[in-house]
Formats: structure tokens, C-alpha cells, sequence
């Protein structure tokens, strides 16, 4: 291949694009470019913003009202951000109130520690900046974002905007300071953290970023509250004056980071850690979810066992298992839907290559397990902590928390394979499979106790046969009939 | 060693857009489709591709039948579609790395990477490259494995003028080699460009169109 172009190329070699570079490039028949997606606002269909006829130029001079470039943001930068803030915000509310809680510190306590303490502080915002980071660069360098600077808006509202929804990145600063040390201590380090952040956003001309990083440490060690206070806001208010610009001016030359690539191996490893890796990138809504349902069903199952006094073995797994099977099902269930989905994407690489039902169905359902088995082993091995049972017994309850997963990841992926075909009806058949399962996953939990575990990995095994056949049909009838069926609700399969 | 398509029908709905269509793609061949937008070229690509099944008729490549889901036919083909959209999230590296593992081919030469201009592009995600930069990259998935057979559905649409020619370079090449291709366009100079035997699809069935000028 490389030969016969070495060889016959007579013109001049191609340039590679520069990493990053992804601007348009005229095609021959002028329509190659795909349309950057236009955000929309709200939950109606209709436009950002009403474009006159003849474009925004059709209306020299008249800038878009505040609010709509307010939602604009919101719905592009700020839904980046509060994605990738949202596990911090989580963590740091549980951290509060295991510590603040009943009749632990206060506010006051911990920012006391941090006056009286000089090292203590450092090392909190240094945590806090670099923990929170990653959320301020989504809300600056969002690419979906860069769309509203060629809309009529001056920079200086732009500017306001994403400074705003910077603050609201650093609530639980505000709060901390505000209950433990007064408003205008909250007010200084809220303007730190988001000049900090700023900083941190605005990876561009060295010197000067060192000069301001320097300026707002001095800020933060001042001795004396009054005179930090007043240093703090002042530092920030220089930094943030200059960062946050610097940093949303960059944004739109800022360069795609280079990530690892996760694909390797054999046919149906490979279809399996794309699928993860898909999952990892645009699903994390759905993996945070499927934490939470596991972190729901660890506090049901401990109240359930504590409040019922139940202390003998086989009747703590039992439980444990009864709360475990719908929240796992549900967890399940969300992961299988997205990775159906993207298995629908492929189908005409799949076709086209010849990939087996086998290796599809594997891939598919292998993704859902290998994302929940953490989940349940964290399920099984925090019961036991909580409960204070001997490591023996946390074996038990590692070893059938991950079986249960497992198996109902397997039951949930195949079922699912069969209610999302595509089609305007998948939402109705897949409520039919909650419906369906959930109480069922009740009921036999409650009626065979741990044999439970015999009856999910035989229904998990048997709905595996029936997926294989869903995924590749052997006949070319079940063929037809299955794109016959994604044709008529006018989705496009290959 | 040829690709024969006996008797293809297929109905899209209500629609025969194939009606007893005959191709025949030998060695050294290159079979240039043309007709009107939504005449069938790309569903006859599709199902070349056996992607999709025709309502009758078969397609067999190496004398083996590509319609009845088999694997052995498969072997020898890559395609690239029009509509060029692999999964948005994986990087480019990645996709080229799923799609060897799924054909079971070599890693694409490192030459062959350089002279597409997709090297530098292997560590981005899909999502970030331009419409032509992602068309290259399922070009270098299609050419995993060296396959007989290149299905190429409107190959120069969002190129640039250095890669429409890089693409001629590379048809003419491999059909010294003696591999063949199917492609369609509507794009008269990349059709005269390329040469090949050329057919109008039109009403479901292809038709031989004058020969081309050769490629230069």
C-alpha cells in the first residue's frame, strides 16, 4: 500500500496537519465540513438565539441581549464544568458531612486551623486549585463554546459570564469561609480561588504567570486576617483581570490534548475496551449514576441489617443480595443502553468486517460487567466494614456481590439488546424489562435467599444464548426482517 | 478472482432501487458508479460490502457468497462509507487499532500513516478532526490488511485537492498490483482522473457509460 503510493505519486506529498489544526478544508465539491453542533437552550427545540433573516449582520450593531448569552455559556461551558465538577462536589459534600456533622468541627474550627496554622492552609488551597482545575478548564476551553465569540456580544459580557459560573465553581470555598470566618473573608477566597484557577487556565507566557502565581501565594500567607483579607482581594483582583482573558483568549487556540489510547488486542478484547473507553469519555453522568445506585443500596442494606438485628451470616447475605439485585439491574441497565447504542454506530464496520454475534454480544455485555464488578466488590467489601464482620465473612459477600452484578449485568445487557432496536418504541420496551425485572429480582431474592445467585446466572446464560442471536441473525430472512424494521422507523442502520 | 453481483434486487420501503443488477469487478479493475443522488449508489456499496442483504440475487467475491453473513468473503474487502462516522470518542489511533483487530490485520505501515497525513492524528479523538482528516483516517482503515477488493463510496467529497490526488495515486497503483475497486462519485474530474470502466446507475440498473481518459 505504502509502496504503490511511494511509487506512483508523482505530485507533492500531502501535509500533515499540525495536532489540533481542525479547521475546515475546502473539499472539492465545497460540502465536506460537519456542522459544529449549535447549542440549544432550554428544553425547547428551537434556536440559541433568533437570528434574523440574513444572519446576525442583518442587524448592525444590536448585541444579543445579556440573558441568552448568560444561557448560552451556561449550556456549553457550564455543563462542561459542573460534568467534570460534579464527583469533587459529591466527595466534598460527603467529606462535609462526616465532618461537620452532629457534633463534629464547624466552619469556624477548620478555618481557625488554617489562620493559626500557615502550612495547613497552603497545602487546603493548593489541594482545592488543583482538584477543582479541571472543571475551570471545561468551562473556559469547552470547544462547543467557541461558536458564541463570532455572535454579536461584547468580550467584557463574555468575560462577566464565565467569571460567574468560576464563582460557582468555588462554592464550597465561598461557604466555608462565609460560615467560619464572615463575608468579606468569603468574599477574598472566592476571588483567590477563581484567580488561582485562572492562573492555572492560562498556561501561556511563563514570567508573567509566576509574577501573578507569586503574587496571590503572598497574598494567601499575609500574616494577619484583616491584612490577608485585603491582600487576597487585591491579588485577586489584579490576576483575575488579567488571567481570565488571557485564558479565554487562548482557549481558542489551544491545541487537542493527546490522550492514551485504550484499544489493543485480539477482535473481541479490542471491541471491549472500545466500548469502555467510550463509556469512560462520554458517559460519566451514567458511571457517577451507577455509583450512586450501588452507595444507595450499601446504606438501605446496612440500615436494613442494623434496625433488623440480623447478625447471622447466611441471612446478612441474603439481604445484602435482595437490596443489591434492583439497584444493580438499574446500573446495569443505564450502561447497557449506551453501550448498545454505540455498537449500533459500528454496525457497518461490524458487517463489513465479518464480526461475529459472538464477539459482539462478548464486547457489549463484557463492558457493562467489567464497569459494574467494581462497583458490587466495593459494594460487598464496605457492608462488611460497616458492619464489622470477620475478612471470612467479606469474602462471602465480595464473592456474591460480584456475582450478582455480573450475572444481572449480563441478564440486563441481553434483554436490553432486545428492547432498543432503534426504532421510536425502545422506550416503551424498556420500561416493560424494568417493570418486569425489578419486581421479579424482588421477589426471587426474597423467596430463595443466596440460591438467588443459581437462578440469575441461569437466566444470564440463557438470555446470552438469545442475544447472540439478536446480535448477528444466521437467516437472511432475520436479517432483512431486522433492517427492514430499523428502516420503516426511519433510523439509518450502516 | 472476481467480485460478481448476480441478479441484485433491493427495495428501500416501497422503492426497488436495485432491480436485477449485474457487476462483475475482476483483477487490475476499477469500476467507477455514477448516477444522481439517491440513484443506489451507495446501497449497491452496501451491498457489495454485505452490509446489506439484497432482497434477491447474491454477491460473491472468491467464490464465496458475501449475502449470507459469512466471514470468508469479508476478508478481502475494505470499504470506506460516505457518511464518514466512526465512534466521535475514539481516538484515531484507536479505531485504526479496533478495526486490525477486527480484520485481523498487520499495523498499518508507518509510511502509509506519513503519506496520508494521518500520523499526526493518531493520538486525537475523532470528534476533533475535520471531515477530511476523519476520511482519511477510515481510508487507512479500509487499506488494513492490503484487501483485494476497496469499496469507496464518493472518496473525493471533503477532500482536499492533495488528497483527491493522493487517492487517484493510489487506485491506479493498486490496480497495477492487480486489486480491483468499486467506487462511486459524482465528481467528473475525479472520474476522469482515475479512468476505469464507468456505468450510470439509473432505475436500479447500471449501464456501461464511453471510457474514460486514462489517469496521467
Amino acid at each position: 500500500m505504502a509502496e504503490d503510493l511511494a511509487d506512483a505519486r508523482a505530485a507533492k506529498t500531502p501535509v500533515a496537519r499540525p495536532a489540533g489544526q481542525a479547521a475546515a478544508e475546502p473539499g472539492r465539491q465545497g460540502s465536506g465540513e460537519r456542522p459544529t453542533p449549535t447549542p440549544t437552550l432550554g428544553p425547547g427545540p428551537g434556536p440559541l438565539v433568533a437570528v434574523p433573516p440574513g444572519g446576525p449582520a442583518a442587524v448592525p450593531g444590536r448585541a444579543l441581549p445579556l440573558p441568552a448569552i448568560v444561557r448560552a455559556i451556561a449550556v456549553t461551558g457550564g455543563r462542561a464544568a459542573a460534568q467534570r465538577a460534579a464527583p469533587l462536589l459529591l466527595g466534598v459534600t460527603v467529606v462535609s458531612a462526616v465532618l461537620f456533622g452532629g457534633n463534629g468541627m464547624n466552619a469556624a474550627d477548620l478555618t481557625g486551623l488554617m489562620e493559626r496554622a500557615p502550612g495547613v492552609r497552603g497545602s487546603l488551597w493548593a489541594l482545592w486549585l488543583l482538584a477543582q482545575t479541571p472543571a475551570a478548564r471545561a468551562l473556559l476551553n469547552e470547544r462547543s463554546a467557541l461558536l458564541l465569540r463570532a455572535l454579536p456580544v461584547p468580550r467584557w459580557q463574555h468575560y462577566a459570564v464565565n467569571a460567574g459560573l468560576l464563582a460557582l465553581l468555588e462554592l464550597p470555598m465561598t461557604v466555608l469561609y462565609g460560615r467560619g470566618a464572615g463575608p468579606g473573608a468569603a468574599l477574598a477566597a472566592t476571588g483567590l480561588a477563581m484567580a488561582g484557577h485562572a492562573l492555572l487556565c492560562d498556561d501561556g507566557e511563563r514570567p508573567r504567570t509566576w509574577l501573578l502565581g507569586g503574587l496571590l501565594a503572598l497574598a494567601l500567607l499575609a500574616p494577619g486576617a484583616r491584612w490577608r483579607t485585603a491582600a487576597m482581594l487585591l491579588g485577586a483582583g489584579v490576576t483575575l483581570g488579567l488571567a481570565l482573558p488571557a485564558a479565554w483568549r487562548r482557549a481558542a487556540a489551544r491545541p487537542f490534548p493527546r490522550e492514551r489510547q485504550l484499544v489493543f488486542g485480539p477482535a473481541s478484547l479490542a471491541l471491549l475496551l472500545a466500548q469502555v473507553a467510550l463509556l469512560g469519555r462520554t458517559q460519566r453522568p451514567l458511571l457517577l449514576r451507577a455509583t450512586v445506585f450501588y452507595l444507595i443500596a450499601l446504606g438501605i442494606a446496612d440500615l436494613a441489617l442494623r434496625n433488623n438485628h440480623i447478625e447471622a451470616p447466611g441471612a446478612t447475605a441474603a439481604l445484602a443480595l435482595l437490596v443489591l439485585g434492583p439497584f444493580a439491574l438499574l446500573a446495569a441497565g443505564a450502561l447497557a443502553g449506551s453501550v448498545l447504542s454505540a455498537e449500533r454506530t459500528l454496525g457497518w464496520l461490524l458487517l463489513s468486517t465479518g464480526t461475529s454475534g459472538g464477539q459482539r454480544v462478548a464486547a457489549a455485555h463484557g463492558a457493562v460487567m467489567l464497569l459494574t464488578a467494581p462497583l458490587a466488590a466495593l459494594y460487598g467489601g464496605l457492608l462488611t466494614w460497616l458492619l464489622h464482620r470477620e475478612p471470612a465473612f467479606a469474602l462471602r459477600l465480595v464473592g456474591e456481590s460480584l456475582g450478582c452484578a455480573l450475572a444481572a449485568a449480563g441478564a440486563v445487557s441481553a434483554l436490553y439488546r432486545w428492547a432498543q432496536r432503534g426504532d421510536p418504541r425502545d422506550g416503551d420496551r424498556i420500561l416493560l424489562v424494568q417493570l418486569l425485572l425489578l419486581p421479579a429480582a424482588l421477589l426471587a431474592s426474597w423467596a430463595l435467599g443466596e440460591s438467588v445467585l443459581f437462578l440469575w446466572a441461569l437466566a444470564a446464560a440463557l438470555l446470552w444464548g438469545r442475544a447472540l442471536g439478536l446480535a448477528a441473525p444466521l437467516t437472511r430472512y432475520g436479517r432483512l426482517r431486522r433492517e427492514r424494521a430499523r428502516r420503516d422507523s426511519n433510523t439509518v442502520d450502516p | 478472482m472476481t467480485l460478481i453481483a448476480h441478479g441484485i434486487t433491493k427495495r428501500l420501503g416501497r422503492r426497488t432501487v436495485l432491480a436485477r443488477l449485474e457487476l462483475r469487478c475482476g483483477p487490475r479493475e476499477l469500476v467507477v458508479l455514477r448516477g444522481e443522488n439517491g440513484s443506489g449508489k451507495s446501497t449497491l456499496l452496501r451491498v457489495l460490502a454485505g452490509i446489506l442483504d439484497p432482497d434477491a440475487g447474491q454477491v460473491t467475491l472468491f467464490d464465496h457468497r458475501l449475502d449470507d453473513g459469512g466471514t470468508a468473503a469479508r476478508r478481502h474487502l475494505g470499504y470506506v462509507p460516505d457518511a464518514t462516522e466512526p465512534l466521535p470518542e475514539l481516538l484515531c489511533g484507536e479505531f485504526l487499532a479496533l478495526v486490525r483487530a477486527l480484520k485481523g490485520a498487520p499495523p498499518p505501515p508507518a509510511e502509509l500513516l506519513a503519506q496520508l497525513g494521518v500520523s499526526e492524528l493518531l493520538g486525537q479523538r475523532i470528534s476533533t478532526l475535520s471531515f477530511g482528516q476523519r476520511k482519511r483516517c477510515c481510508l487507512v482503515a479500509a487499506l488494513l490488511g492490503d484487501p483485494w477488493l476497496l469499496l469507496l463510496d464518493e472518496p473525493s467529497n471533503g477532500l482536499d485537492p492533495d488528497g483527491v490526488r493522493l487517492i487517484e495515486q493510489l487506485l491506479v497503483a493498486r490496480a497495477a498490483r492487480g486489486k480491483a475497486t468499486v467506487l462511486s462519485t459524482n465528481d467528473e474530474a475525479f472520474a476522469s482522473a482515475v479512468g476505469g470502466t464507468q456505468y450510470l446507475l439509473h432505475e436500479g440498473r447500471l449501464t456501461a457509460l464511453p471510457a474514460a481518459p486514462a489517469a496521467a
